[in-house]
């Protein structure tokens, strides 16, 4: 289980997270959401370990989160992280030498799955084929919780329908996957659970199965309605909207 | 630990061996430099002059610049880590043993390109003995010399000059590394005080010349304490004991801001922007 306890992240005067409490357990899928800056980033980096200036707790089973629970977590950052000289086999053997839990016989299905030339230079491609190399590296570790940062960025409609078949055919059992994306129909599409948060904090979440069958819309719908009243009730004085 | 530093190859392994090539044709040039010295010594005084000046002031950046490579390969490395390319950061591997794989790298770096530079200078001292059978030839060939192993160290207790050359290489060699992690420690530090990239770069330089000019007033201070009457000169004529004591200075600092910098890395610094 990734618990998340009262974090809270400041960039200056700004704060990405405020107090942020959340506990995200193994065997579902999360989807995070929320309008832009509102600390979804911030709340990944944070729990791959790449923040260290906060305070409040992060721990992964019980254990603060470090870098050696790196080895545990798998993240994937929006921007493109890779060095120049790689091509997509030397992406596989980067991952292969550092991460214990990389199957580059995975890499390698992926990678071929979406169309990709092993012997390509990642410099040379385009921002969606960059991608589509880096959501393959990333799932092709057996990690207890997967980080996926805005993975369907750039990607286009097919890589994003193939992308969500990989998620969905991943074996949850002790695995935690949080995606963040502000592509909702494709998040409801895979993620069980959504996470909805504002101004660094959580404002509304649940069982997506549940709170479609509750109120009777989909997460699209749902979002924009939490948002329209959360923000209404912002500037009318503050006060929390009750759902 | 060797993964480490086989990934540190594939990223700079384009600047390394520029690096190398550079140091093979400055050498080369040297040895030309000092073939056409050679033949113009019988000519007129002006361009004999000018061809040996060029000589000194070939060796003197061969061997001063060329292994201030290593350094330029810390900036590089470190910074590109520690910034939003850092996908070695992202890995469970430790910050020590990232950061000592970049000093190994720096150091194997540093150990190439002076054993060319060096063997470049010698090369170009014993074709000037060879070549030339006058005097001139054979005093010019042991100026060489001296110069490339006298540019700090003029050290009046050795007359042995493999010693000599040893003595000026192991200095070269600390005083590299030292000035690596001056370097690596000055942006982490930077990195840690501020977020904007730009106020990172200004306080790098900052914290860089603040961390050196502390470095000196503690030399300073520790010269006095021993009552060394004579602490200016002892700064800028090396004999052999201040050179030991530099590099034992050298070593000690490099180690603190090791520990400093890895420290400040693993527990401080945000690895991403």
């Amino acid at each position: 289980m990734l618990q998340m306890e009262n974090v809270i992240v400041r960039f200056g005067v700004q704060t990405a997270l405020d107090r942020f409490c959340y506990s995200f357990e193994p065997g579902h899928i999360y989807g995070l959401v929320g309008p832009n800056g509102c600390g979804k980033s911030t709340l990944m980096k944070t729990a791959a370990g790449l923040l260290k200036s906060y305070s409040g707790n992060v721990s992964y089973c019980g254990e603060k989160v470090k870098t050696e629970q790196r080895s545990k977590i798998a993240y994937l950052p929006t921007h493109p992280v890779y060095y120049r000289y790689m091509s997509v086999d030397d992406m596989g053997a980067f991952y292969e030498d550092f991460f214990p839990d990389f199957s580059r016989d995975e890499y390698r299905n992926m990678t071929a799955f979406f169309g990709l030339n092993p012997k390509q230079k990642l410099s040379g491609m385009s921002t969606g084929m960059v991608a589509k190399v880096r959501v393959a590296a990333t799932l092709s570790r057996n990690a207890g919780v997967i980080l996926l940062d805005e993975p369907l960025n750039g990607i286009d409609m097919l890589g994003q329908d193939q992308i969500r078949q990989i998620i969905q055919s991943i074996d949850l059992a002790g695995k935690t996957i949080i995606i963040s994306s502000h592509l909702l129909d494709q998040l409801e599409a895979v993620c069980d659970h959504v996470v909805m948060m504002n101004a660094g904090r959580v404002i509304f979440h649940g069982n997506m199965a549940q709170l479609r069958a509750q109120y009777n819309m989909t997460v699209s719908e749902l979002y924009r309605n939490i948002y329209a009243q959360y923000f209404q009730a912002m500037a009318m004085g503050g006060g929390m909207m009750q759902w | 630990m060797v993964k480490l530093i086989k990934n540190e190859w594939k990223r700079y392994r384009i600047f390394s061996l520029v690096m190398l090539l550079t140091a093979v044709g400055m050498a080369l040039i040297l040895a030309l430099l000092v073939v056409l010295t050679l033949n113009l010594s019988n000519e007129k005084d002006t361009l004999s002059d000018i061809a040996s000046y060029g000589n000194f002031a070939m060796v003197c950046i061969i061997i001063s610049v060329l292994p201030s490579a290593a350094v330029i390969y810390c900036i590089l490395s470190y910074a590109a880590d520690i910034g939003r390319k850092g996908m070695i950061f992202l890995t469970p591997v430790s910050t020590w043993k990232i950061i000592s794989s970049k000093l190994i790298y720096a150091a194997a770096t540093f150990l190439l390109l002076y054993a060319v530079s060096f063997g470049g200078i010698l090369l170009a001292s014993d074709i000037s003995n060879m070549i030339g059978s006058d005097p001139d030839c054979k005093e010019m060939a042991e100026m060489i010399r001296k110069f490339a192993v006298g540019r700090y160290l003029s050290f009046r207790e050795i007359e042995n000059f493999p010693l000599e050359a040893l003595m000026k290489f192991i200095l070269s060699f600390l005083s590299t590394m030292h000035m690596s992690i001056l370097v690596i420690a000055s942006i982490s530090l930077a990195r840690f005080a501020a977020n904007s990239v730009g106020i990172q770069v200004l306080l790098s330089i900052v914290f860089y010349f603040i961390v050196a000019l502390i470095e000196r007033l503690i030399d300073m201070l520790i010269a006095m304490l021993m009552n060394n009457e004579n602490i200016w000169r002892s700064m800028f004529e090396y004999s052999l004991g201040n050179t030991v004591w530099s590099m034992l200075s050298l070593v000690v600092y490099s180690v603190i801001l090791y520990i400093v910098c890895a420290c400040l890395t693993d527990k401080k610094v945000n690895l991403v922007s």
